[in-house]
């Protein structure tokens, strides 16, 4: 009986709490002005689009919009990513990607949004054109990360010289956005492994449409796993030297190593195989001695999980934003939460697979999007848009043009494509 | 009108009665001890009147003249009826009603508080069949501080006494090594003799799986089957110095020696299906008792590939002979545990075809103990001579499908110098055996008599010796060296049965003195305890070491007096003693610490199974810590008991301090190798391995650690534990205990602590270089309070009992100690010396300023998990002559609120667990 009056309670109470504080259905209005860049005063701004992206429910509120004045969007109230493209021509006959992005809005009431705009930045210097990092598959079914590679191309119509050009991996993942205290990304990224290229300023040119092959065990890696590649050919490759038989890695004499500066882990450099960092790429107008006497970067951050609140720390070093030249946000759908660096160098993810550690990512990477000019010369897109920039979870192009494996039962790759998807 | 009604119909009705009837005044107790019985029904016929007593057990009604049945009953006492003639004057009668005899009679379902000198629960057997256990570890939800657990039969399952356990940042529990002294001080007696765990080293080398790992833990109270055993008394405070080589506390178990019904049992719950049949007979005044059990549990119950079993088998005798002068007790018993606990991955659901574990354990055991008592002596009451032995297989079988993700190096050198390691090109399915053939032995002389002295003042003395041996003769890690089950171990095999004996021996002595000084009595114990190691290696500080434990426990009786009526009786305790656990053999006879450097790795690119070289230089460094001393706990503690009636009540206070419990912490020096450059080979040109004469190189030096058990555990015990028993409330037939605890604990390192940092800057990582020293504390300071409040309800005349527990645990509290990121001093590989820190120094040295470690300050704040309230329900019932029949859900309900912590909503919700079982007895 008295079970029974819980019971009812219960119902009571359950029923009650149902009851919705705000309607949810209900839309509210809107307003977003847009900041346009200062530095582009004589710009001629082209009118844009404006894009509403409801988290929960995946649809999508798009209108063109006035760079200049008032736009109003009625929306149904809940979490939202803005964001708002257009292109502006400057007085030298420049062409500019302007774009402006919020993520996470909360909409439940009507609402001013200012929105900051910034011209995406123009690179004349290598560009990521792919990254291979969530490894290949043994006969056997487990997984094999030796022969992860990133490839670097010069997009751009004259030589570029490698030499001191930087990798980094990003010390945040793209999966976990906490409260990092003090917060710095406006400034700079945050990174948890630098190596440089070596080189005394012109040992390395890379002729305009040539690739550099960096990776991270330059071998055959077909004698270890006979579903992998061979990367002896790799340009360069990130050996970690240890005299600890724990943390061995394996180097090809006849293949440069990167010049180690930071790594925050005395094992082995790898890239995170799920995909959940950004990597890129810095020129330095320092030294490493300098780099790590002057940009440590200490932040505190409460990490939110399931099982609660924790007080947590983490430490690596900083690079200023002006010295990024490329940065790609890897991420996946399920678990995505933000992009780890400011709008203004990417504003989107590439990714391999949609869940996390999704099985189906193996012998898969990112790869910029090109298309062949008048002289079949590759010309890669770049608009600091990773998600757009890249086709995601395509077949890597060291296993394209191995015809190597493509999964673990061993089918190999027939296809030849520019980027992945594009045929040649 | 209508007044005037009333008053005629009063007087048409009253009048008659008045004047012809007679009060009927009666009192109804209980015949054993004379109490009211309150709310006893009473029935009177003729007349067909009913009702019920009152407060003081007293009725009254008017009655006319003529005779009457009455016929009172009450649930429990067999029914009362009298015969009954009423004249017209007031008639008195006291009926004393009879306790039912037929039915069960009441029974402790509860933990009781000992009222001697040490303070200690007792679980009796009644108790335990109603708390319907799995193993030892249910049991301890009697004891002060403790709630009722889920079982986790997939853990070693180790024994905590007045501490929190060391707890997660979530204060969720948590298995740490460090803080193992607890479990392993704590020490389990069967019939008197010690389950000794010492030489079992059944674990999976540095790939420690950390829940199954029973090294150094002492008893794994999973092994303990309950059904046997007739009582069981947890020792909280100072034992008496009779039992040696503990820290904390102890458990003794005394198992049933009597004859007893052919009884079976049969439990199932969510986890676990349990049997059980046992039967004990008498020939005479001798007593033969056999049992089996058989336990098979789940982790998970929709997992069948991770389980636990258990088979336990036993025979006992008590054999007494009684001549003139002399009577002699023998008891005698032989055990067999086996135990298998197992786990596997799925292959369909893991990447890992091959993935298991299995730990078997199987034990064969036998006790005697010969006692012979002198009647007739004056000082000498009687002679104990204890012997027991155990002797065990232990097998942990671990394999693995082991797939290096890179060409990984296993080296295999089993001597000191330069070597040739292999490197572990593909795929390999390792296969890891750990066996362990622990044997023990246990002898023991003990001497008691009593005199009296001065008339007023009683002794009661002890003397004796002991010896505790164990030996592991197992064939101890074995596997292929080429096939390691994991490609960084850089362990080697080792045999177990090298590894010398351990002798624990042990001397002691007390006196238990009462003086009784007019109504008010003095109990004082008073006795202390030697423990050595003998037959230890000189170097050792151990050796020849004896270790002397002071112990003292006094009792002061005050006079009886009464309160509301009722018999009370107050008693103040309080005691000191110090408490000495020697180190376990994996602590005193560690293996080896093989430290392996690589002095060139070339991999061939062109023919890596062919030309490839790895070369090591391997570094054999005695791991054996010589200055090892023994835990000493020391513990004080004050007592209040009362006896008001029949309720009991006892409140203790205490505290325990350790600064010397054993841990395992890495030590740091430089070594030397000579790092040889491949980088001038061009693969392809090779017709051969690297020739190291060839290669040009560098000499160099590089920090390396290795662990060594040390001293360096502290652990601070406080708290308060409380238990009352009140009186049985008649109407409800319904007994209250209300138990709880509250308990703060300090886990903490007691020494300063090398921690290597993971940076690598340049080529060189940080902790190759440089490996500060940390004057800085690693533990947390644990706080909880609980009470379990539970109603127990007794109807023997319907073979019913059952129990209603509130458990409401108040608080868990725990905080991280404030760490000290800046080391003190580093060692550094250049000279192997350590050197002060200097942090202006570091700051223009990325490397030595690495050695700095931050720690967010919101670490250190407080956790607390707030009030969690559970009800559990168990039921027993007696069905006809043969059958009892039992049921159990914990967490029925519960109250658990939301709480916030550190900005966030914290959710909790409980599963209940539930399960019955059935008793025959014939």
């Amino acid at each position: 009986m008295i079970k029974h009056s819980i019971i009812i309670l219960l119902t009571v109470f359950l029923l009650w709490g149902c009851s919705d504080s705000f309607d949810r259905t209900n839309p509210v209005e809107v307003s977003v002005t847009l900041a346009l860049p200062d530095d582009l005063p004589d710009a001629e701004f082209d009118e844009g689009e404006i894009q509403f992206y409801n988290i929960s429910n995946g649809t999508v509120t798009s209108f063109s919009a006035k760079p200049k004045g008032v736009n109003k969007a009625s929306l149904i109230p809940g979490f939202y990513n803005l964001s708002f493209t257009t292109e502006a021509n400057t007085e030298s006959g420049r062409i500019l990607t302007i774009r402006g992005s919020k993520n996470g809005l909360e909409i439940t009431a009507p609402a001013n949004i200012e929105l900051p705009t910034h011209a995406t930045v123009e690179t004349d210097d290598l560009i990521i054109s792919e990254i291979f990092f969530t490894g290949t598959l043994q006969t056997s079914g487990v997984q094999y990360n030796g022969d992860q590679y990133i490839k670097l191309y010069n997009n751009t119509d004259h030589v570029v010289y490698a030499d001191g050009l930087c990798i980094f991996e990003s010390l945040f993942l793209t999966t976990q956005k906490f409260n990092y205290t003090p917060d710095i990304i406006d400034e700079a990224v945050s990174v948890d492994a630098v190596y440089a290229i070596p080189g005394n300023g012109t040992d390395y040119p890379v002729l305009p449409g040539e690739e550099l092959l960096i990776a991270d065990i330059a071998i055959d890696h077909k004698t270890i796993n006979p579903n992998s590649f061979d990367l002896s050919h790799a340009d360069f490759e990130w050996y970690d030297e240890s005299s600890d038989p724990k943390n061995t890695d394996i180097d090809n004499p006849l293949v440069p190593n990167l010049d180690k500066w930071y790594c925050y882990t005395q094992t082995i450099w790898q890239l995170h195989n799920r995909g959940f960092k950004a990597y890129g790429i810095f020129r330095p107008q320092y030294d490493s001695a300098e780099f790590l006497a002057g940009h440590r970067y200490t932040c505190d951050y409460d990490q939110v999980t399931i099982a609660g609140s924790f007080p947590m720390q983490k430490t690596g070093y900083w690079i200023e934003n002006s010295s990024i030249v490329d940065i790609v946000n890897l991420s996946v759908e399920s678990v995505y939460q933000w992009n780890v660096c400011t709008p203004r160098l990417d504003c989107g993810y590439a990714f391999c697979g949609t869940i996390d550690g999704d099985k189906t990512r193996y012998f898969r990477a990112v790869r910029r999007k090109a298309r062949l000019d008048e002289n079949g010369v590759r010309i890669m897109t770049k608009t600091n848009d990773s998600g757009k920039d890249f086709n995601s979870w395509v077949i890597p192009s060291e296993i394209e043009l191995q015809h190597s494996s493509i999964d673990a039962a061993g089918n190999k790759s027939t296809q030849q494509t520019l980027d992945g998807v594009n045929m040649q | 009108m209508n007044y005037i009604l009333r008053i005629l119909i009063l007087t048409i009705i009253v009048f008659p009665v008045a004047a012809t009837a007679g009060v009927l005044k009666g009192t109804i107790l209980d015949s054993s001890d004379n109490s009211p019985l309150i709310a006893c029904s009473v029935a009177i016929n003729p007349g067909n009147s009913g009702f019920a007593t009152d407060i003081d057990g007293c009725f009254s009604i008017r009655l006319k003249p003529g005779t009457y049945t009455l016929k009172a009953s009450y649930v429990g006492f067999d029914e009362a009826v009298r015969k009954i003639t009423i004249g017209s004057a007031d008639t008195s009668i006291v009926i004393k009603m009879t306790p039912v005899q037929s039915a069960l009679k009441e029974i402790t379902v509860t933990a009781r508080e000992s009222s001697g000198a040490t303070t200690s629960s007792r679980i009796d057997r009644a108790a335990m069949t109603h708390l319907q256990p799995s193993s030892f570890t249910d049991l301890l939800e009697l004891v002060p501080g403790n709630v009722s657990q889920d079982p986790a039969m997939g853990s070693v399952n180790s024994i905590k006494l007045r501490e929190t356990g060391n707890l997660g940042a979530t204060g969720e529990s948590s298995d740490n090594g460090d803080y193992a002294i607890g479990s392993l001080g704590t020490l389990f007696n069967v019939d008197g003799a010690p389950i000794n765990n010492d030489a079992s080293m059944q674990s999976v080398g540095i790939e420690a799986n950390t829940g199954r790992n029973s090294v150094n833990r002492g008893v794994d109270m999973r092994t303990l089957s309950t059904d046997n055993i007739e009582s069981v008394e947890i020792i909280r405070g100072i034992p008496s110095a009779e039992y040696g080589n503990l820290s904390s506390g102890m458990v003794n178990i005394r198992r049933s020696r009597k004859a007893t019904p052919f009884s079976a049992r049969f439990k199932a719950d969510g986890f676990s299906k349990l049997f059980f049949a046992g039967k004990g007979v008498a020939f005479g005044q001798n007593t033969l008792n056999a049992d089996i059990s058989w336990l098979d549990s789940k982790v998970d119950p929709r997992d069948n590939l991770e389980n636990y079993k258990r088979i336990t088998a036993s025979v006992r005798a008590a054999l007494h002979f009684s001549k003139p002068g002399l009577i002699t007790d023998w008891n005698l018993s032989g055990d067999f545990t086996s135990t298998v606990d197992k786990a596997e991955s799925d292959p369909d659901l893991s990447l890992m075809k091959i993935d298991s574990y299995k730990s078997t354990y199987d034990r064969g055991s036998f006790i005697s103990s010969l006692n012979f008592t002198f009647p007739s002596l004056k000082w000498l009451g009687n002679v104990q001579l204890d012997f027991s032995g155990s002797y065990g297989k232990e097998s942990l079988r671990r394999q693995r499908q082991v797939a290096p993700s890179r060409a990984s190096v296993a080296p295999i050198s089993t001597t000191e110098g330069v070597a040739d390691g292999a490197f572990l090109l593909g795929e390999y399915i390792a296969d890891y055996l750990s066996e362990g053939k622990p044997l023990t032995l246990f002898g023991k002389v003990k001497a008691k008599g009593k005199i009296n002295a001065l008339g007023i003042m009683t002794h009661e003395y002890l003397a004796g010796a002991e010896w505790n041996m164990s030996k592991n003769y197992g064939r101890g890690q074995v596997y292929d060296p080429y096939r390691p089950l994991s490609a960084s171990w850089t362990s080697r095999p080792r045999p177990y049965s090298d590894i010398p004996a351990l002798n624990v021996v042990g001397a002691y002595i007390e006196d238990a003195m009462t003086i009784t000084a007019g109504r008010n009595s003095l109990e004082l114990q008073a006795g202390m305890h030697l423990t050595a190691l003998a037959g230890l290696d000189k170097r050792y500080l151990l050796a020849g070491k004896p270790y002397i434990d002071p112990r003292l426990n006094a009792v002061w009786h005050f006079p009886d007096t009464r309160i509301a009526g009722h018999n009370a009786s107050f008693l103040l305790a309080a005691g000191y003693g110090l408490n000495t656990r020697m180190p376990t053999p994996d602590y005193l006879f560690p293996q080896k610490a093989y430290l392996d450097i690589i002095q060139l790795n070339y991999y061939d690119t062109s023919n890596p199974e062919e030309l490839s070289r790895v070369n090591l230089r391997t570094y054999i460094n005695d791991a054996t810590n010589y200055e090892l001393r023994a835990a000493r706990n020391a513990k004080w503690e004050v007592r209040l008991g009362a006896d008001i009636g029949r309720n009991k009540f006892s409140i203790t206070y205490f505290q325990e301090k350790m600064n010397s419990g054993f841990r395992y912490a890495t030590v740091y020096a430089a070594y030397d190798y000579r790092s040889y450059d491949a980088s001038g080979i061009i693969p392809g040109t090779l017709t051969a391995p690297p020739d190291l004469a060839t290669l040009p190189f560098a000499d160099a030096s590089v920090l390396r650690g290795y662990r060594k058990a040390e001293n360096g555990t502290r652990i601070d015990k406080q708290g308060i534990e409380f238990q009352l028993n009140t009186a049985r409330w008649r109407p409800l037939a319904t007994a209250l205990t209300v138990t709880g605890a509250w308990f703060r604990t300090r886990y903490s390192n007691s020494a300063m602590l090398y921690e290597p940092v993971s940076d690598v800057i340049g080529n060189t990582a940080v902790s190759d270089k440089y490996v500060g020293l940390y004057d800085t504390a690693d533990g947390r300071i644990n706080n909880q309070f609980n009470t379990n409040f539970m109603f127990d309800t007794q109807i023997p005349k319907l073979g019913l009992v059952f129990t209603t527990t509130f458990q409401c645990m108040w608080f868990v509290k725990t905080r991280r100690l404030a760490e000290n990121g800046t080391p003190v001093a580093y060692i550094s590989a250049a000279d192997g010396l350590l050197h002060d820190f200097d942090a202006a120094m570091a700051a223009s040295d990325p490397m030595l300023n690495a050695l700095i470690r931050y720690y967010n300050p919101d670490l250190y704040n407080n956790y607390t998990i707030p009030t969690a309230v559970y009800v559990n329900f168990k039921a027993t019932k007696t069905i006809g002559k043969y059958m009892r029949m039992a049921l159990f859900v914990n967490r029925i309900l519960d109250y658990l609120p939301d709480y916030t912590s550190n900005g966030l909503t914290i959710r909790r919700s409980a599963d209940a667990y539930f399960g019955m079982e059935i008793n025959l007895t014939i």
